[in-house]
């Protein structure tokens, strides 16, 4: 498949084009949306508005990247959008009840269950989610682009826009932060 | 009671756990989805542009906007046409050819004149 010939049938609107780079991409944005927003329906979502802006915005690729690393990009962003958007709505919800309205229904996120975790490890799968939950974003980008897609340090640096030393630096304060907030979960359950 | 070479266990083996994780298969209907949200899309830019310039307070405003640039444009127009033109030398022409009708008797004179030729 020819990127730079995909992009510029892309760029005069032709919907075979965009068929294809859907097809040939969505099970990586829709992973990755996954591995971060950790829901499948908002996932869903989030694809959908990926490839929606990949549609709208193909003008403005530059091809100074892979195709590839642009969307990865789109998708980091409008998966964390996501969250940003649910954890300012869940606080408004609390807000709300303080003063007297209806109550939060939003309470803590039940365990998220990836379909692609190996039975025997589905229970500590779960806990790692919840734990990668707490990350500072970078850092959760970070480890869910190197644990869930299997991105390498350089193609992650490539999307986060940064060198792989901050890459290997945000991976290594990462895995310290789940080590710690998992010792402290595993001396209560 | 969990030891400390308990829970260290547990917590390498939960960091590993996403180790051989599959992919997960998106919605086979995505490429449909998207097309119709796009659609969408540009159906709401349209209707967002329609909504917008028929909300009251909008269309008061246009019309507001519209009388005072006709206004402006009229005021500015009457402002060209005070100053008068001079008529001086025409008259003064006129007068030269005998041209002129000084008064309105002269112009009844004139005009009988020329009924009776």
């Amino acid at each position: 498949m020819d990127e730079k010939l995909l992009v510029e049938q892309l760029k005069q609107g032709d919907e075979s084009a965009f068929k294809t780079i859907v097809d040939t991409w969505q099970q990586m944005v829709y992973n990755t949306a996954l591995g971060i927003v950790q829901n499948a329906e908002d996932a869903e979502d989030v694809a959908q508005e990926v490839f929606v802006k990949v549609y709208e915005s193909i003008g403005a690729f530059k091809g100074d990247s892979r195709l590839s690393t642009w969307i990865y990009r789109i998708t980091v962003t409008k998966a964390l959008d996501l969250l940003r958007r649910k954890k300012t709505k869940k606080r408004f919800g609390n807000i709300q009840s303080l003063f007297g309205g209806e109550k939060n229904e939003i309470a803590d996120k039940p365990d998220f269950h990836h379909p692609g975790v190996t039975l025997d490890n589905k229970e500590k799968a779960a806990v790692l989610f919840k734990a990668m939950n707490q990350l500072p974003e970078n850092q959760r980008i970070a480890f869910t682009l190197h644990k869930v897609e299997g991105l390498s340090y350089q193609e992650i640096s490539d999307v986060m826009k940064t060198t792989v030393p901050a890459v290997e630096s945000l991976m290594h304060r990462a895995k310290s932060n789940l080590r710690k907030w998992l010792e402290k979960y595993y001396e209560k359950h | 009671m969990k030891t400390d070479k308990d829970i260290q266990k547990l917590v390498e083996e939960t960091l590993g756990s996403l180790d051989g994780l599959q992919k997960a298969e998106p919605n086979p209907f995505l490429f449909t989805r998207v097309m119709a949200r796009l659609q969408q899309d540009e159906n709401n830019a349209w209707e967002k542009i329609t909504s917008f310039i028929t909300r009251p307070a909008v269309v008061v405003a246009m019309i507001i906007l519209f009388i005072v640039i006709n206004a402006l444009v009229i005021v500015q127009a009457s402002g060209n046409d005070s100053a008068p033109l001079s008529d001086e030398p025409v008259l003064m022409a006129g007068n030269d050819y005998g041209l002129t009708v000084s008064s309105l008797y002269d112009l009844n004179e004139a005009q009988n004149d020329l009924a009776q030729k």
